[in-house]
């Protein structure tokens, strides 16, 4: 009978110095550093909207039939779009509900996907045989017809009162619900393939043998070295969840206008095309930019967390 | 070496030359192609194909093409015949005013169809037809919807093959405007076997079978269809009349007016409707700014207008003041001249101001926001915190505004009116909901809570009846047959709808009409917001193209060519 030795946690000023290591890589890589500082000022700016909006006195939600299509102003910065309303507010106001939405609806789909994922490619066997038929027949079901039933859900019938059924956090929760139960599946098959790759590798194995429990494997052995693609795609699926927003807004269970979305703005456009072309360019723009600015804050991460990358020298 | 170039070079001119011709000649090809067929833009697929089951604006625009009505209104508001021989009327003795058994008077109407008519697998179309519809609408458990329904006739005698006599239980001023029939060679056993409307929808022909040439009568066959994608129309070898000029008609579906506005440009449809089906008005207004000679912009008076159905078992919409605050509040002149270039008119009633019947002499609602405060006043609701009113018990003037989600046109205005309420202390709550849900729950099951926005056509053969009168409104007992989603109820305007329907001549009609419109306006059983005008794009080779006719324009689509 062996005795088995776990190795000791490592000391707290250790984990500093891993963590001051990771930083100075990630800062070092101008593009992620430059995008990062971009994803912040937007995010500061979204937040400041309802400051703007009281000091310019300017309601972002009031029409005027008399000022639409304004040209830029000194009033109105980015000029009014068709019914008459501030372009610049109402993309401020816009941000706060779309980055909301893109940032945490991909934190819950990430929370399932690799908890489905990892799960079936540790586990195997049968068990990974269930959870990965259950997630076939979630990419196998049509997106239409699935989010229709998923939004006709009569909230009142959990329980909730109708006023809280209809209120905005309500509407907004609804949405990065439905949007995490048919978009973990992406999530999850990077997981298992990433898991499987994993738990036959030599440290895992001696690990276990060591008497590690599974969950101290899947933790400090096989998440860190999976979490590259994982983050790719949690970064990918951000600027996809936001366009997804809008999908559901068009199908009638998206935020409700007068509450601008990027999403919903850039679907309005769409038929302005001709006349206004400008208030399509402005959201796809920042979609556009907080999507690829994400991408870069991704690639940074994955870099600065990349145990073979020497300091410095990620930089791009 | 030299040789060799010269000859790559002479091949490559060659292979330039070719593909040049080849080109020119697909193109002409292409081109020659093109000129016997019309692609048509299109949204809203259909759920089914029943002509006379779950109607709607979108519905009629395209069963039309292959199975045409007895009567239709043409361009100049004539009632005209399409399958029947003679237009009855008093003038001519196939209309005829009768005392009836009970002591009250009615009418015998005699229709005989043209001689030689047939379905579309050659079968004659006889007076069993129209008898079997006849039967099929009488049956409550089936439901037709009610435009010109045939269930107007409490009896129907077959005179002949061809000829059959109706009996009106009450004198209708409709009474030389039916519908179209269908088949009872093919649906009789269908409707036997299904009595009732769940299992007959489901199993008609017009359901499981809509390429059956039998099914159709008209000058085009419906032959090809994908659901969601398109639709194909062929000509009936068996149609009777003038003969079909374009040997294709295609209707390609698109899931919205971007989409399809991108596909005009690009050459990819031939034509599009506008609202509703199409592209939306303001979207049209852009493309005529934009590109005046490519296409041809056909704009005429309309009969469909846009309302706001207030829900009468709503206590705080049950008071005629809000509801005359409400109207007050919107300015609908300001969403007309700024949204839709000003033509499409504000409606002040039912009937447009071009209609030979408008009332001149009721009561207006000019945008007067004042005025609105007033009222709102007098009915008890006072400003309240966040310059929402409130009452006396402290609650909100709040108020569901439900529409269409994806009909961007409707989004806009919801959002306008939210606006303009809120002005005068109004709170608009908007909920746009997908349009299956806002056909079925919301309008036929009035499951909306306090305000509704839809559209609704009265063309001169339909009564106001259908959205006005008391047993219109849609509830179980009449198989949510009825547009009086409102569920307005006003004895009055049931008299004057009554005396309306059996006014015979246009002098009576008139005062008939003013009556009714004189209740409406003071009353409000619906905002009207505005007319649609009857609009299409198409392409300038197509000729013939009968736009403004007042019945869908596709009973006369076999006159359509392309130059």
């Amino acid at each position: 009978m062996s005795t088995v030795t776990v190795e000791n946690p490592p000391a707290r000023s250790e984990r500093n110095s891993v963590w001051s290591k990771r930083w100075d890589r990630f800062r070092h890589n101008k593009l992620a550093m430059i995008s990062l500082v971009f994803v912040v000022i937007l995010a500061l700016a979204c937040a400041m909207a309802g400051p703007i909006e009281h000091f310019s006195g300017i309601d972002a939600n009031a029409t005027n039939l008399l000022r639409r299509f304004r040209p830029p102003s000194a009033q109105h910065w980015l000029g009014t779009d068709d019914l008459g309303r501030d372009v610049l507010l109402r993309l401020l106001y816009g941000g706060q509900v779309s980055i909301a939405v893109g940032l945490l609806a991909t934190f819950i789909t990430a929370i399932i996907g690799i908890a489905v994922g990892v799960t079936a490619g540790y586990i195997g066997g049968q068990f990974d045989n269930l959870l990965m038929r259950a997630t076939d027949c979630i990419i196998a079901l049509p997106l239409i017809p699935v989010l229709i039933v998923l939004g006709a859900v009569d909230l009142t019938k959990i329980g909730l009162s109708q006023e809280t059924a209809q209120s905005p956090l309500a509407v907004f929760l609804r949405i990065v619900i439905i949007i995490a139960l048919v978009d973990w599946t992406t999530i999850a098959r990077i997981a298992r393939a990433g898991t499987i790759g994993l738990r036959e590798v030599d440290y895992v194995r001696a690990a276990t043998v060591s008497g590690a429990k599974g969950r101290y494997n899947v933790l400090v052995h096989i998440l860190p070295n999976i979490a590259t693609p994982l983050i790719v795609a949690m970064t990918l699926s951000v600027g996809r969840i936001i366009l997804f927003e809008s999908t559901l807004s068009f199908l009638g269970f998206g935020i409700v206008p007068p509450t601008p979305t990027w999403g919903n703005m850039l679907t309005n456009a769409q038929q302005l095309i001709i006349s206004a072309p400008m208030l399509a360019v402005y959201p796809g723009l920042l979609i556009f930019s907080t999507v690829m600015a994400v991408n870069f804050v991704g690639d940074g991460v994955r870099s600065a967390f990349d145990p073979r990358a020497e300091s410095g020298s990620s930089a791009h | 070496m030299m040789s060799m170039k010269s000859s790559i070079a002479k091949f490559a001119r060659l292979a330039l030359a070719g593909a040049a011709i080849a080109t020119a000649g697909a193109s002409v090809a292409v081109a020659q192609a093109n000129k016997s067929q019309l692609v048509i833009g299109q949204l809203q697929f259909l759920t089914n194909f029943h002509p006379l089951i779950q109607v709607n604006n979108t519905k009629r625009l395209v069963v039309n093409y292959s199975l045409r009505p007895i009567t239709a209104f043409d361009e100049k508001i004539v009632n005209q015949c399409i399958l029947c021989d003679k237009l009855p009327t008093i003038e001519n003795g196939l209309a005829k005013i009768v005392d009836l058994p009970d002591g009250k008077k009615g009418m015998k109407v005699t229709i005989a169809l043209k001689k030689d008519l047939a379905w579309g697998d050659g079968k004659p179309i006889t007076s069993k037809d129209i008898e079997f519809t006849w039967k099929m609408a009488r049956d409550p458990k089936v439901g037709f919807s009610n435009y010109n329904s045939w269930d107007r006739a409490s009896e129907l005698k077959i005179i002949d093959d061809r000829t059959v006599e109706l009996t009106l239980p009450q004198i209708l001023s409709s009474y030389n405007s039916w519908d179209q029939i269908i088949p009872e060679h093919l649906e009789g056993p269908v409707y036997a076997a299904n009595p009732t409307l769940d299992t007959y929808i489901k199993q008609s022909l017009y359901n499981t079978q809509p390429t059956n040439p039998g099914l159709w009568n008209g000058s085009y066959l419906l032959s090809d269809y994908q659901i969601g994608t398109r639709i194909v129309f062929t000509p009936n070898a068996k149609w009777v009349g003038e003969k079909p000029k374009l040997q294709r008609i295609i209707l390609s579906y698109r899931d919205n007016s971007s989409a399809l506005l991108q596909n005009l440009l690009a050459g990819s449809v031939d034509a599009v409707p506008v609202s509703p089906g199409g592209i939306s008005f303001s979207q049209m207004l852009d493309l005529r700014a934009q590109q005046p000679t490519k296409f041809k912009y056909y704009i005429d008076y309309g009969t469909n207008v846009e309302r706001i159905a207030v829900n009468f078992d709503n206590p705080i919409l049950k008071d005629k003041s809000v509801r005359q605050a409400l109207l007050y509040a919107i300015d609908r002149q300001a969403i007309s001249d700024e949204l839709f270039g000003g033509l499409q008119p504000v409606a002040n009633g039912i009937l447009s101001d071009e209609n030979s019947y408008y009332n001149k002499n009721m009561m207006l609602y000019k945008y007067d926001a004042e005025k609105a405060k007033d009222l709102l006043a007098k009915a008890g609701w006072k400003p309240g915190p966040g310059g929402i009113c409130v009452n006396d018990k402290g609650e909100r003037l709040s108020l569901e505004l439900v529409s269409t989600a994806g009909n961007q046109t409707r989004e806009q205005i919801a959002q306008v009116l939210q606006s303009q309420m809120k002005e005068v202390c109004i709170e608009i709550k908007n909920n746009f909901v997908p349009l299956q849900e806002f056909n079925g729950d919301m309008a036929r099951k009035r499951k909306f809570k306090a305000l509704m926005m839809s559209s609704i056509d009265f063309s001169p053969s339909v009564s106001p009846a259908i959205a006005l009168s008391s047993d219109a409104v849609p509830k179980a007992d009449n198989n949510f047959v009825g547009n009086n989603f409102s569920a307005y109820s006003n004895p009055a305007m049931d008299k004057a709808i009554s005396e309306l329907e059996i006014a015979l001549d246009p002098k009576t009609a008139k005062e008939k009409w003013a009556e009714v419109q004189k209740i409406f306006a003071e009353d409000l059983p619906m905002l009207p917001l505005y007319f649609y005008p009857r609009a299409y794009v198409a392409v300038p080779d197509l000729v013939n193209f009968r736009q403004g006719t007042l019945d869908p324009l596709q009973i006369w689509s076999e006159e359509w060519e392309r130059k």
